[in-house]
């Protein structure tokens, strides 16, 4: 039985319409056709404005394929077509039920299996989902696709796993309904508190399920007649009973029932009416062991049982009018003549709607009818016009009393009863009928005539249909006829059923009557053996039953039809006859010909375009060949401007008018094609030829040309021809471009050779891949590989070196090494070793190389001759200078005073000269630059305060005063190199003292955020303004000053400056001659 | 005084015979009992025999003054041994000489140009 996809409930009733079959409610009169049947719909009820109630439909398709629920988004259900989740009901219960009730198939509880739950892989936003995936699993012998063929189920596959949102779209797109966000979000949110339905949960028997479900209202009432329990069907009638003004007294006689079964322990059948609806009310005593505990009350509806039988037989009479092909109109005087026939009723007449008006279109009466005009009303005018406008049926006792009634002469017409007659909401007409006088139509008189004017609604709307399905039937046939395929209809013994004029035409056949011949027979145009082969196709396609498709072909002239043969199933599945459809392919046939040489062609050029770059020989000896083998020419050949010989080596002799042309070729950067060559430039050798220019930068710079091809050449040749010269270019640019490269390599090779430094690159994998000349004659090896096998731990260093660049990101590195060359010996290089990232961020190393032994040599003997002058010039002095400090001291006997006095100028010179040899070491040494200046931190406060005191016994000996002056007591430290700013400062204390003769020299420290500052402030004789830029140069000595006399070296400041600007520090001289000098010392402190 | 520095021994190793017999002039007369050797190679078995100072040259044949201090250092007899270089190499304030002799253990380092043979007197009487 299949339910209402609107209410749920009532009986489907099918009304067979040629090719369609319509589909109506009989409780609701909800109509609705096969496709909506088939794939179900999405329902949803509603109350006080909220989705109550969804219901999804959609559904099996064979065996094995899944269902999916949402719990989440469907709390109430969502199954099988029509239907949903009682509460309490479990999903397996209810797919089952739904299986059964759809397909006839019992599904075994066992075969009902929970696939799997998928939910926690459900994620949409936050929220998690419940989706239930159902398999219905069946045995391979039993036949559960024949019960499942027009159900489908959505396959798990077509249904995204990540994406709810999307999966829901897909099962409602699949069911054919827009997907609607709100709806579902309302859903959700109004109904959380709905109980989780487990799906394992069997608690509730099938059998309570089943009566909940039950069309039939089920009522149990306890002794006292209070409800114990309903089902679903009973919950809702009773509910309807609550709002109807009768409804009380019967629920009150429904309560008295039960206490009269309950009571007599007998069943107690009565008939109550509610509401225009006559119900059986049947109650039997409900007992248990023996007590009886209350009362069972069954309510049926026999309303309509009467109107069941007339609609019966209406749709008995309509199907053989049907049968007999009968159009719209006779069908609907048929359901009119039932009608009339079959009820107590004086007349019965179908109003049809015309613009604004009703008109009389049919008319049944049992008594003679006057001559009059067919009435007609208008809308809202009368009854029927009220009817229409109202679209509420109208029932009137007595005509005669009642205002509405419009008209005279229809006196007879007593009690009438007007139904309007309505399909898609569209008022299409009236049905009247009538009784004799103070006949009342009875409730179900009423429902079984709406239940025809809806047959007849029906029936007025397929007219319209069927009208129109005519109109492009005949369409259609016109379409058919003037197609130049031709289509034939053979019967399975090959006689004709239809031919269109296409086929006539194809097969040359005049006749006009071709139906029931065999259509060869009629036509020369056809071997036997194409007969033969195109009947055997049609006995195959019969046989098979599918679509078969061949070539047959025709002659006088020839023509090759496409013909596709295909089988007409009727719907019991048999196959009688065949439509064959063909199609004249003659031409193209012709084109696939044009197509197989165009790809040959193609196919031809492809080899030329892909062909290696190999020697160039070989290369245009193939193209060449290739050419003439593609436009099947002569021969074919390539001419390079300016070179004697053509390509594949034939001298060039071009004659004036030839030139004349590769001018013209020249100018116009295109190709051409001239097929009377000989006529047309008195030349015997060439008769047909194609010329493309080769182009390079947009400059022709060469021809090629295919000669003397069989037939015409032709523009297709032309374009091929260019193609090729193409591929030529290519060639001729690359092999520049290769020469052009190879020849900048050789050109870096040969600086590489030929440069005076050495240059070793080792690539990635520290293998050397350049050892040039240079490096070789420096180490006296030819390779890398002889040279560190002299030297082993080179290939580690660089390994080393490469770690030492990835560290630190340094790319440039300077060394100088020691090691050996071919001889053995130690040589000195200096190495700028370059390290390269390649794409693979793998390291590369350029070395380059200088040969620095003799740098080194040189250095080292300067640093030699340092070493030893140091040592020899002070050799010969300490001998002077010991020996007379010992004769003066008195060592070797009393010496007289003059001897004192000689000896004393002898020990002064001496000293002198020391200090002579000294500064001048000390220059030699700071313009090496060779010593190292240190960087310690020390006490700058507490150093210049000891150098002070080392000159104390001097100042004093000259009567001068020496003074430290520090504002700091604590220390001030600075870094730098200790020895060398004792030096310094001595230096300046020492000039300080020696040009003082009278007065005070100042030394005093301090120090500044950055920095410390030392002052050496004297009385002296002050330096010339003249003198002050000069005064820190190498032996410069202030002219006629006292420094001569003070035995300076005039060097002494040269080096004080040097050995405080190499620590990054400053000398300043503030000085006014004869009143004093200031020497202002600044070092950074380094910190 | 006299007989007092009598006691003490001193070695000079030195290869320039001239300054070698300044400074053993001096030495002697300042009371000092003196030994030299001219030989780097034979200055450690010297050194051995017994001393209370050395009076050391860099540049000498055989072993130069920097492994003759190595020498003295590592081992346990002489490692106490005052030991002042006295030499013409290097400058107080331009060179390592004077800074690796210190660091290789030695008491003093003079330069004999710049020094009398008192001045190298006065600084052996503040060591012994």
């Amino acid at each position: 039985m299949k339910q209402c996809i609107n209410c749920s409930s009532g009986e489907i009733s099918t009304v067979a319409e040629k090719d369609r079959i319509f589909y109506y409610c009989s409780n609701c009169n909800h109509k609705f056709d096969r496709a909506i049947d088939n794939t179900g719909k999405i329902i949803t009820t509603k109350e006080n404005g909220l989705v109550k109630h969804i219901t999804i439909g959609a559904v099996i398709k064979s065996y094995n394929k899944i269902l999916f629920i949402d719990r989440k988004k469907f709390p109430f259900g969502l199954c099988l077509p029509t239907g949903h989740l009682y509460q309490n009901e479990t999903l397996e219960d209810a797919l089952r039920k739904k299986v059964l009730e759809k397909t006839g198939y019992e599904v075994k509880s066992q075969k009902l299996i929970l696939h799997e739950t998928i939910g926690d892989q459900c994620k949409d936003g936050a929220e998690l989902h419940e989706w239930y995936l159902y398999e219905c699993k069946v045995g391979k012998n039993e036949s559960f696709e024949t019960y499942t063929k027009n159900i489908s189920w959505i396959d798990k596959n077509d249904l995204p796993n990540t994406n709810l949102t999307d999966a829901t779209k897909i099962i409602l797109n699949k069911i054919g309904l827009l997907f609607n966000e709100d709806i579902i979000k309302r859903i959700g949110k109004n109904n959380t508190h709905i109980p989780k339905i487990k799906p394992n949960n069997k608690s509730k028997s099938i059998k309570e399920s089943i009566i909940e479900d039950l069309p039939i209202a089920i009522v149990i009432y306890d002794l006292k007649g209070k409800i114990a329990f309903s089902n679903i069907a009973a919950t809702k009638f009773l509910e309807r009973a609550k709002n109807s003004p009768s409804g009380e007294a019967f629920v009150k006689a429904l309560e008295g029932i039960s206490k009269r079964a309950s009571a007599s322990k007998i069943k107690v059948s009565s008939n109550l009416i509610l509401d225009r609806h006559q119900f059986n009310i049947v109650a039997s005593p409900l007992q248990n062991k023996g007590v009886t505990r209350g009362a069972t009350i069954t309510i049926h509806d026999i309303t309509e049982k009467k109107s069941i039988e007339i609609r019966d037989i209406i749709a008995y009479e309509t199907s053989l009018a049907l049968c007999k092909n009968q159009s719209f109109r006779k069908i609907i005087k048929t359901i009119l003549k039932q009608l009339f026939e079959n009820m107590n009723i004086t007349s019965c007449s179908l109003m049809e709607k015309e613009g604004d008006e009703l008109k009389v279109s049919f008319q049944y009466c049992n008594h003679s009818r006057t001559k009059q005009k067919p009435l007609v009303l208008k809308m809202g005018q009368g009854i029927a016009g009220w009817v229409a406008e109202n679209r509420t049926p109208l029932a009137i006792p007595d005509t005669k009393k009642d205002p509405m009634f419009y008209g005279s002469g229809r006196n007879k017409e007593n009690s009438l009863l007007a139904v309007p007659v309505i399909s898609n909401q569209q008022v299409l007409g009236v049905l009247n009928v009538s009784k004799q006088k103070n006949e009342y139509f009875s409730e179900s008189e009423i429902q079984a005539i709406t239940i025809v004017a809806n047959r007849i609604a029906l029936a007025l709307e397929n007219e319209k249909l069927y009208t129109q399905l005519e109109n492009e039937a005949k369409t259609f046939e016109t379409v058919l006829d003037t197609t130049t395929n031709g289509l034939v209809l053979i019967n399975k013994d090959k006689t004709i059923k239809f031919a269109n004029y296409g086929i006539k035409k194809l097969l040359n056949i005049q006749n006009d009557k071709i139906i029931g011949q065999d259509i060869f027979k009629m036509s020369d145009k056809i071997s036997a053996g194409e007969v033969s082969k195109f009947y055997t196709y049609f006995e195959k396609s019969i046989h098979i039953k599918h679509k078969l498709v061949t070539e047959i072909v025709l002659t006088k002239p020839e023509k090759t039809l496409k013909t596709i043969f295909n089988p007409i199933i009727e719907s019991d599945g048999s196959c009688n006859s065949v439509l064959v459809g063909t199609h004249n392919i003659t031409n193209l046939k012709k084109k696939e010909k044009q197509i197989k040489n165009q790809i040959e062609q193609i196919t031809a050029l492809f080899k030329i375009s892909s062909m290696p770059n190999d020697k160039e020989d070989e290369f245009y000896k193939r193209i060449l060949s290739k050419t003439t083998e593609l436009f099947k020419a002569k021969y074919s050949d390539i001419i390079i401007f300016g070179q004697k010989k053509s390509l594949s080596g034939n001298i060039i002799d071009i004659n004036i008018d030839a030139s004349k042309i590769i001018q013209e070729i020249k100018n116009k950067k295109n190709g051409f094609i001239i097929n009377d060559f000989r006529s047309e430039f008195k030349n015997n050798q060439i008769n047909k030829i194609a010329v493309s220019p080769i182009i390079i930068n947009k400059t022709v710079i060469g021809i090629i040309f295919s000669v003397n091809k069989k037939a015409n050449f032709k523009s297709d040749d032309l374009k091929l021809l260019s193609i090729i010269a193409d591929r030529i270019s290519r060639k001729i640019e690359t092999d520049n471009f290769i020469d052009k490269i190879s020849e900048d390599k050789k050109q870096i090779a040969s600086i590489i050779e030929n440069t005076g430094d050495g240059i070793i690159v080792f690539n990635s994998k520290n293998e050397c891949i350049i050892w040039n000349k240079a490096i070789e004659n420096i180490t006296g090896f030819a390779s890398f590989d002889q040279y560190s096998s002299h030297n082993l731990e080179v290939v580690n260093r660089i390994k080393d070196l490469k770690k030492y660049s990835y560290k630190t990101g340094i790319e440039t590195i300077k060394k100088q090494v020691k090691v050996k060359n071919s001889d053995d010996e130690y040589i000195w290089l200096s190495v700028t070793y370059t390290f390269l990232r390649d794409a693979n961020n793998k390291e590369h190393l350029i070395a380059v190389i200088r040969d620095v032994s003799r740098e080194i040599a040189i250095d080292n003997q300067q640093k030699e001759f340092l070493y030893t002058a140091t040592h020899e010039l002070r050799t010969p002095i300490t001998t002077i200078k010991g020996y007379l400090s010992m004769i003066l001291n008195g060592d070797a006997g009393k010496i007289n005073k003059k001897q004192s006095l000689y000896f004393g100028r002898v020990f002064e010179s001496t000293n002198r000269l020391i200090q002579l040899v000294e500064s001048l070491l000390n220059v030699a040494r700071l313009e090496e630059d060779k010593f190292n200046f240190e960087k310690n931190k020390f006490d700058i406060n507490a150093l210049a305060k000891e150098v002070t005191l080392d000159f104390k016994k001097t100042a004093q000996e000259k009567n001068i005063v020496l003074k430290f002056n520090s504002n700091d007591i604590d220390p001030i430290l600075i870094i730098g190199d200790q020895d060398k700013t004792k030096h310094a400062i001595s230096n300046l204390i020492d000039n300080a003292i020696k040009y003082t003769k009278k007065g005070r020299i100042i030394i005093s420290c301090k120090s500044i955020p950055d920095a410390a500052i030392i002052t050496i402030s004297d009385t002296g004789v002050g330096i010339p303004k003249k003198a002050k830029d000069q005064i820190f140069n190498k032996f410069y000595r202030v002219p006629n000053s006292e420094s001569t006399k003070a035995g300076g070296t005039g060097l002494g400041l040269f080096i004080t400056k040097n050995l405080i600007e190499k620590q990054g520090g400053t000398i300043q001289l503030n000085s006014k001659l004869g009143k004093g000098s200031e020497f202002i010392v600044n070092l950074p402190k380094n910190k | 005084m006299l007989t007092k520095s009598a006691t003490k021994k001193i070695l000079i190793v030195e290869d320039d015979p001239m300054i070698l017999e300044m400074y053993r002039e001096k030495l002697k007369l300042a009371g000092y009992k003196v030994s030299t050797v001219m030989d780097g190679k034979k200055a450690m078995a010297k050194i051995k025999q017994g001393t209370d100072l050395i009076l050391l040259d860099i540049l000498v044949p055989g072993l130069n003054g920097f492994e003759i201090l190595k020498k003295i250092n590592s081992d346990k007899t002489s490692k106490d041994i005052p030991v002042i270089v006295l030499t013409n190499i290097g400058s107080n304030s331009f060179d390592n000489d004077r800074k690796l002799a210190l660091s290789l253990g030695a008491t003093d380092y003079l330069i004999k140009a710049l020094n009398t043979p008192e001045d190298v007197l006065n600084k052996i009487k503040t060591l012994i």
